[in-house]
């Protein structure tokens, strides 16, 4: 059979995961802290009927080889790391992530998450948590008399109590990867090390290589509507044209099956 | 009793050949820095069909598909991310894998857990000065790479990429798939000049013209269609003659 339908085949596959993705990314266009993915393709290997630089005749050598490719393949889909814009929510538990670094979630497990959406709680006991409910690492608890929580640039927590005394109360910190396109994404807003990222290095907001936190911002999805909607209709022209491969392919066995009736 | 030449037969394996070579290039549309592949067999085979018609049968011992991959510059498309890279010019980024350097067009790139510069498979992007490592408190965010591939965090350099050329023997190169090429025992690479840029934040997209894709794809069809009824003609004819010579 023609290698072309296998071909088109790979293509067709390879452009659905784009939609899929840029889907994700358009799902995602109000998400707090959201990274969006990018796909990215590379070809598949070749099958090579003759090289290059072979000899074909005494002295003289051809300039070019018969390379057939096997067509094309997604070999990663990355987040992308950018700054997303900010939004003013005045919250004053809402906090944003000016720069590099992840907020540390400690998970029911005990293992630790990371994320970008800075939208913070108190639980019933004063600790500061998700929306989800996780705590905070490292676990900061509100005094229940506080009237008002400052968060400060460095993360310092500080209140100010029932009785008009400031007081601090916690810092938070902030972790940095050496590769933070290598973290896995575990939904929810929460990203998981892995071998790939390289270890966590904490450090306070604000010190060297480490952003700033904005109390009452949150940061929003770093999604373009207008790159995704345009990637979206290149992927679905490339999905037509590699839909056409297979029909010519057909139509070219169907007239070769014509010989023979 | 006319036969069906060998010529029919081979010509329509060679567009088939094409058509893989098409479909192949438009599976690729949107593969960052991929370099379409030339078809130049169906120009060939009208040209020699051309001869044929005025009488040269020797072109029929020398018709063959050649095929060149073509290197022409693909289009820039800006994406922001800091390490994302693209070459303007005739260059290309060198990649250490264990079977020898790799030259790609393709500059996504990432830090792996050790602060090096890899590519998507982990593979080491070459530094003039060995891979390049950087260290662990360099903000990703604030990463300037200029045009001639030097990795700036703020004024302190950090190392340059290593970009390489191969001045009029590019076509020397054979694709070893992942948007790599590997060059032929011998082929020792130039240092690229000045003609050579880097782009951070861009990356190259596929230079496969899809519509001269799909219009040469129609030639093919109809190329075929053609052989296949020059085959069924002379499959008719040789009958009719059976049908006389048995009467």
């Amino acid at each position: 059979m023609l290698r072309a339908f296998s071909t088109a085949a790979t293509g067709m596959a390879a452009q659905q995961t784009m939609v899929d993705v840029i889907a994700n990314n358009l799902a995602n266009v109000n998400t707090t802290g959201f990274k969006r993915n990018h796909v990215d393709f590379k070809d598949l290997f070749y099958t090579h009927l003759s090289a290059a630089g072979r000899e074909e005749a005494a002295g003289y050598v051809a300039p070019s080889g018969l390379e057939i490719g096997n067509g094309v393949r997604v070999d990663s889909t990355p987040k992308v790391h950018l700054q997303g814009g900010f939004l003013n929510t005045g919250r004053e538990l809402d906090v944003a992530i000016q720069g590099t670094g992840f907020l540390q979630v400690t998970m029911p497990t005990g293992e630790l998450r990371y994320t970008r959406d800075g939208s913070l709680y108190q639980d019933a006991n004063g600790q500061l948590v998700t929306a989800a409910g996780y705590p905070m690492d490292p676990a900061i608890s509100i005094p229940t008399d506080a009237v008002k929580i400052d968060i400060g640039s460095d993360g310092t927590v500080s209140i100010i109590g029932a009785d008009g005394t400031n007081s601090v109360v916690g810092n938070m910190q902030l972790a940095r990867f050496p590769n933070p396109s290598g973290l896995t994404s575990m939904g929810d807003n929460l990203l998981m090390e892995t071998e790939a990222s390289g270890t966590a290095e904490v450090g306070t907001p604000g010190d060297n290589g480490y952003g700033t936190l904005q109390p009452g911002f949150l940061e929003k999805s770093n999604v373009q509507m207008v790159t995704e909607l345009v990637n979206l209709i290149t992927a679905q022209r490339a999905y037509e044209m590699n839909s056409k491969a297979i029909r010519v392919g057909d139509d070219m066995l169907r007239t070769a099956n014509e010989i023979v009736r | 009793m006319p036969s069906i030449t060998p010529l029919l037969r081979t010509n329509t394996e060679l567009l088939q050949h094409e058509l893989d070579t098409i479909t192949h290039n438009l599976a690729n549309a949107n593969t960052a820095g991929f370099k379409s592949r030339g078809n130049n067999f169906v120009a060939a085979l009208q040209s020699y069909e051309f001869d044929a018609d005025l009488g040269d049968s020797t072109a029929a011992e020398t018709l063959m598909l050649t095929q060149q991959t073509d290197f022409s510059q693909g289009k820039l498309v800006h994406t922001g991310r800091t390490l994302d890279l693209a070459v303007s010019g005739p260059g290309f980024f060198t990649i250490e894998t264990p079977q020898g350097p790799l030259y790609t067009r393709n500059g996504l790139f990432h830090m792996d857990a050790n602060g090096q510069l890899v590519n998507s498979s982990g593979h080491t992007v070459s530094g003039l000065a060995g891979p390049i490592t950087l260290p662990p408190t360099v903000d990703l965010e604030h990463i300037e790479i200029t045009p001639n591939g030097t990795i700036k965090s703020g004024p302190q350099a950090l190392g340059r990429i290593q970009m390489s050329t191969f001045p009029d023997n590019e076509n020397l190169l054979a694709a070893a798939g992942t948007s790599e090429f590997s060059a032929p025992a011998g082929l020792i690479p130039l240092p690229a000049g000045d003609n050579v840029t880097v782009h951070q934040g861009y990356q190259e997209a596929s230079n496969v013209n899809t519509v001269k894709e799909l219009v040469d794809m129609m030639s093919v069809a109809r190329l075929y269609e053609a052989n296949m009824n020059f085959i069924k003609a002379k499959k008719e004819a040789s009958s009719a003659l059976m049908q006389v010579a048995m009467s």
